[in-house]
């Protein structure tokens, strides 16, 4: 471009040949596999309605070349990351920026779905019994057993905190349904919205399915750790208890269904026609859901550094009951083990989060500041 | 260890500028024309990405689609940040060529000069 920024051609006319390259590429299209399309699916809808069509046009001549296409979905896919993190080319519009700042919030708070999975997983190895817990009835911890008791309750705190994050998120996306026409697709929004309350309501159901085909309790059992009782199970037993493992295994996949919805809100969010004004909360959101997921990823550091300096505890003795179960030791031993595995994915999320975070607030300014001169 | 491994590949956006040099051409075009005088193949991710930076920076510009592709060419301020560019690259390539020239007598290969 010249300084008065005109274009000019220095090649001279354009060839037909030249354009075309070498062999020429005209003549009927190749089709493009599903998985290089999913690759041009990645980028942004600003860049695919610029280029998306150029480079749908890419993999078709390498198809019709016969040239493998492993390469160059790769590079897809890494050049998709990289427009999303740095949008060259963007056009100064308020809907490309809009659109961005909504895409940014979802990568500020979607993550934090699979940290609340991580910690669950951890709390449902009972981390604190197995390392005997504060509870006095326990037996004695050293420092680094109570720093990671106190790094776990911080987690399990940081994980409500998520919840109650996300469900704020929820509502506000609930808020938008007069930004959605009327008719087909306002109802497909409303499906899409509430999908997680669906997916609620059955896990509700089969919970009382499960109850009601094992409701017969057989007795309790006391585990004993160094003599002192720290924990006293309960087991049910009933009528149908084939019945009753087919529901919780429909129970399970619902619960994954039920964290896969958060998707469907996501999409429910796309397709409403927001003003930028309506962003502002869901900027406010990912925001705190970094914060959030940074103390969720510095607990669960301490929580690992804690727990491997915990010396082992001995097994537990079950009283009155034939029921077995793993030595607090093995659980202790398998949870260190696995520590850094847990809190890389925490600081993965909370890395993700972050700059979802600090891409929404930059976007929503760039957006409301278009906005403002357009008017 | 090859050359090629000992030195990182050369700036795609400069292979691009180059290729875009020889005339207009579209995306595939311009990778099937850098694969033979750079032997380096880029893919569709890397070739788009260059382009929308140089587009972004005024370096090429689209010219009207055809069978749904935009052929690109260089402009003028393109023609002349690859001519800084070359003359940078070509007081390195010169410098490198002349000294390697004069030296070659005096150097012995490495496992001679080796410590035993």
């Amino acid at each position: 471009m010249t300084e008065s920024g005109e274009a000019t051609n220095v090649t001279g006319p354009v060839e037909a040949t030249n354009v075309t390259g070498p062999e020429g590429s005209r003549g009927p299209t190749a089709a493009v596999p599903l998985h290089a399309r999913c690759a041009l699916a990645a980028y942004p809808r600003w860049w695919r309605e610029r280029y998306g069509p150029d480079q749908e046009r890419f993999l078709e001549d390498l198809v019709k070349d016969r040239r493998p296409l492993r390469r160059a979905v790769t590079d897809l896919v890494v050049g998709a990351l990289r427009v999303r993190l740095r949008p060259v080319g963007m056009p100064q519009t308020v809907i490309a920026w809009r659109d961005r700042t909504r895409a940014s919030i979802a990568w500020g708070t979607v993550p934090a779905f699979a940290g609340l999975v991580l910690v669950s997983v951890i709390s449902q190895h009972s981390f604190r019994d197995s390392i005997g817990g504060t509870s006095p009835r326990g037996p004695s911890l050293s420092t680094g057993g109570r720093v990671a008791a106190d790094a776990m309750s911080g987690l399990q705190w940081a994980s409500l905190a998520v919840l109650v994050l996300l469900l704020t998120g929820w509502a506000l996306v609930g808020g938008f349904a007069d930004r959605v026409p009327k008719g087909r697709a306002r109802r497909r929004w409303w499906r899409l919205t509430l999908a997680p309350l669906a997916a609620a309501v059955v896990e509700i159901g089969l919970q009382l399915l499960r109850n009601v085909l094992m409701p017969v309790v057989k007795g309790t059992t006391t585990a004993v750790v160094h003599g002192r009782p720290i924990m006293t199970l309960t087991y049910v037993s009933g009528r149908h208890p084939l019945a009753a493992s087919v529901v919780s295994i429909a129970w399970d996949a619902v619960a994954v269904a039920g964290l896969l919805s958060v998707f469907a809100v996501v999409l429910a969010a796309r397709s409403a026609d927001l003003r930028v004004s309506d962003l502002r909360g869901g900027v406010r959101l990912a925001q705190l859901m970094a914060i959030v997921m940074l103390l969720s990823a510095l607990a669960s550091i301490a929580w690992g550094i804690g727990v491997t300096h915990q010396p082992s505890l001995p097994p537990a003795v079950l009283n009155g009951s034939a029921v077995t179960i793993r030595g607090w030791t093995g659980i202790q031993t398998s949870i260190s083990a696995s520590w850094p595995l847990v809190s890389t994915g925490l600081v993965a999320i909370a890395i993700v989060s972050g700059w979802g975070a600090l891409s929404a607030r930059r976007s929503y300014q760039a957006a409301r500041a278009l906005a403002l001169s357009a008017k | 260890m090859s050359s090629r491994r000992l030195f990182p590949k050369p700036d795609p956006s400069l292979l691009v500028l180059s290729s875009l040099a020889g005339g207009p051409k579209h995306g595939y075009a311009l990778m099937k024309d850098v694969e033979a005088f750079a032997r380096v193949t880029l893919g569709p991710g890397t070739v788009f990405g260059c382009l929308a930076r140089l587009e972004e920076r005024g370096l090429v510009e689209a010219l009207e689609p055809e069978d749904r592709r935009h052929p690109y060419r260089l402009t003028a301020a393109g023609a002349h940040a690859l001519e800084e560019q070359l003359s940078e690259l070509e007081r390195v390539t010169s410098t490198g060529s002349s000294r390697l020239g004069a030296s070659r007598g005096r150097l012995t290969d490495g496992a001679a000069g080796a410590p035993a």
